[in-house]
């Protein structure tokens, strides 16, 4: 009977505690969490008020999220309701426009954030493993070191050895991803095309990119310390691409000259 | 004979002749040395006036124009903070930096000072990468890449008071301006109230000789929340690029914030920037004038000078001064009417500026000695040239002909 009754006990806390949970983290969070745990993708729905322009993108939203079926998940997040202030603070997203939507690829990057959107935009969020991963490192405000190489690739170790020596520094370890991609995968055709990289490649290549996504060093074959350091000191120290900022990289201000 | 006694001897001999002569010459350096010296401080006072502003283009409510913001420096109109993920979220090319700004008026210790609430860059950047894998193809020019590994560091208060942008600020901490510190005695660490709210001051700006040093900077956030201004914005101050800002980023911006007024900073220094255009053209017309006027001028004294004297240069060559004596001669005396004239030009030239300088331009101006240098050259080439025909026929003089002549 104790023991009948212990069981009980244990069983309402354990429900009670899961509700309690549920009401304090949200939909939107326990989606994160679900999402992580079934390696999908997640797409979240935040709205402040039911509106025209709400109730228009809603509509879209639901489409596309039918479309896509069990492959993802979604959930809709009232960005005024209490429980949800960790996913709304979590993303920084009280004074974004409404509605608004945000997709989660499962290695945590945000593959899209939308103030208006369509079907297709939607659908576009997507994105391969690769871009991805070069994505969530950007995202954290890391370097990252995009190494193309496979087995028809010359200067394979080579290419590698600069890379390993530029991240064993402590000065880079930390804030430095490495990625290695083959170029011929045509998983990550699309993702290489957008970053302008060939992938038809005789020799090894390494890429150098800066957040947001600022392509800032280009190495073909072997790649070496001191010039990825050159290349990210130079990034470090300019401005506009332009080479003119006001106040800033022009003597006296005197922009355009 | 020492030849250069004899050159001074001519031509202080006849001084009402000397300043005739060299008048037409001084009148012109004048001219120029206090245009350029006026245009000089103007320009470099624009350049400290967009040095300030460290943005160029501002985003403003509809109903408020470039004017009131700076001169009022805040105002009734506002703008909603969602515009700021409008535009990192964007593909609009040319955009360095933004630094989205609530301005309002308080009172610390009974003193007025311009309370202003800033976004730290870290706050929004983030959104810039939102656009997905689009990012990997967008155009090189929307933006600057991050500074990884804190390799080009500066402190909040340089970054702030220099490109009007910091990276990060705590919700309590403020930046206080250097003239208002100096009035409340504020210095890095010191605690004050505003807002029945408690701030810790994160350091004290130096210096900018504008509106800056009469403000107290706070998180956006902050004082929206204190000033029941939840999510609204006086201004958005944007870094543009340079050259995207004559290639349509106001034009994408004004698309992308169909609502806003956005205007440039060239607008505020529009009137300035044409006044020194003006005038420099006008240095370049007087330049043409002395040339032809001061030139003819001189050429014409000199020919006179050889006609009235070619007796003494008939005896001087009969005496044995060979031509290129007399030549010299004639280049010496024109060389040092170009010395008096370009002295002489570049003092007065330089009086006027001092004088004219804040009455024409609203600047205060000071010498420049290299002006001197350039008044000088361009005074003595004028002379020699003008006056080297005159010299040439003065040295081919035949004495007995001339010596003949009444």
């Amino acid at each position: 009977m104790r023991f009948t009754f212990a069981l009980f006990l244990i069983g309402f806390l354990l429900t009670l505690s899961l509700n309690l949970f549920a009401q304090t983290s949200g939909s939107g969070t326990v989606s994160i969490q679900n999402a992580i745990a079934e390696d999908k993708y997640l797409y979240l729905f935040f709205y402040k008020e039911q509106n025209d322009k709400t109730a228009k993108l809603q509509a879209v939203f639901d489409q596309t999220m039918q479309k896509l079926g069990e492959k993802v998940k979604s959930a809709k997040v009232n960005v005024k309701s209490a429980s949800e202030q960790s996913v709304v603070d979590q993303f920084n997203l009280k004074r974004a426009p409404m509605p608004f939507v945000l997709v989660l690829a499962p290695s945590g990057a945000i593959t899209g954030g939308f103030s208006t959107f369509n079907e297709e935009q939607l659908l576009n969020s997507q994105i391969s493993m690769g871009a991805a991963h070069a994505l969530k490192a950007l995202q954290d405000h890391k370097l990252l070191i995009l190494t193309l190489q496979n087995s028809r690739t010359t200067s394979n170790q080579e290419a590698l050895s600069g890379i390993n020596e530029f991240k064993a520094d402590p000065r880079y370890s930390e804030a430095t991803v490495i990625i290695t991609l083959d170029p011929s995968d045509p998983q990550e055709q699309k993702f290489l095309n957008q970053l302008n990289l060939d992938t038809h490649l005789a020799q090894a290549t390494t890429v150098l990119i800066a957040p947001p996504a600022e392509i800032i060093g280009k190495y073909q074959g072997p790649t070496h310390k001191a010039q990825m350091v050159a290349d990210v000191q130079k990034a470090a120290s300019g401005c506009c691409p332009d080479g003119c900022c006001p106040g800033g990289c022009c003597p006296g201000g005197k922009c355009g000259k | 004979m020492n030849w250069n006694i004899f050159v001074l001897r001519e031509l202080f001999q006849r001084k009402s002749k000397l300043i005739t002569s060299s008048l037409a010459i001084v009148l012109g350096i004048a001219a120029i040395v206090s245009i350029s010296t006026i245009t000089t401080y103007s320009e470099e006072s624009v350049a400290k006036e967009l040095d300030a502003l460290g943005a160029n283009v501002l985003i403003l409510p509809p109903e408020v124009s470039v004017a009131d913001y700076y001169s009022a420096d805040f105002q009734n109109g506002e703008l909603p903070e969602e515009y700021v993920t409008l535009i990192a979220m964007s593909n609009v090319e040319g955009v360095d930096n933004m630094s989205p700004k609530l301005t309002l008026p308080t009172d610390i210790k009974g003193n007025r000072v311009i309370l202003t609430g800033i976004l730290p860059k870290s706050e929004f950047q983030n959104k810039t990468s939102w656009q997905g894998a689009g990012i990997f193809s967008r155009p090189k020019i929307c933006g600057s890449a991050e500074d990884v590994f804190k390799m080009n560091q500066k402190l909040p208060q340089e970054t702030l008071a220099r490109k009007r942008v910091i990276t990060n600020l705590e919700h309590h901490e403020v930046l206080v301006g250097a003239d208002i510190a100096k009035k409340l005695h504020l210095k890095e660490g010191a605690e004050i109230a505003m807002l029945d709210s408690p701030f810790k001051v994160l350091a004290v700006l130096p210096t900018t000789g504008t509106i800056d040093d009469s403000r107290i900077f706070a998180h956006l956030h902050t004082v929206q929340a204190l000033t029941d201004k939840d999510a609204l914005l006086s201004a958005i101050e944007v870094v543009g690029c340079c050259k995207q800002v004559s290639k349509g980023l106001i034009s994408n911006l004004q698309s992308l914030l169909p609502e806003a007024n956005i205007v440039t900073i060239a607008h505020i220094v529009d009137t300035q920037v044409k006044t020194n255009a003006l005038m420099r053209n006008l240095s370049y017309l007087l330049l043409m004038i002395i040339v032809i006027m001061g030139g003819a001028s001189i050429g014409n004294d000199m020919y006179n000078n050889v006609y009235e004297r070619r007796k003494e240069i008939g005896i001087l060559i009969a005496l044995g001064a060979t031509p290129k004596i007399i030549l010299k001669v004639f280049i010496k005396k024109a060389a040092l009417l170009g010395l008096l004239g370009g002295i002489s030009g570049y003092i007065i030239g330089t009086v006027l500026a001092l004088a004219l300088g804040p009455l024409i331009a609203g600047v205060h101006v000071f010498p420049i000695l290299y002006l001197s240098i350039i008044a000088v050259v361009l005074s003595i080439c004028i002379a020699i040239g003008a006056s080297y025909f005159p010299a040439r026929y003065a040295s081919r003089l035949e004495p007995s002909i001339a010596l003949q002549e009444n």
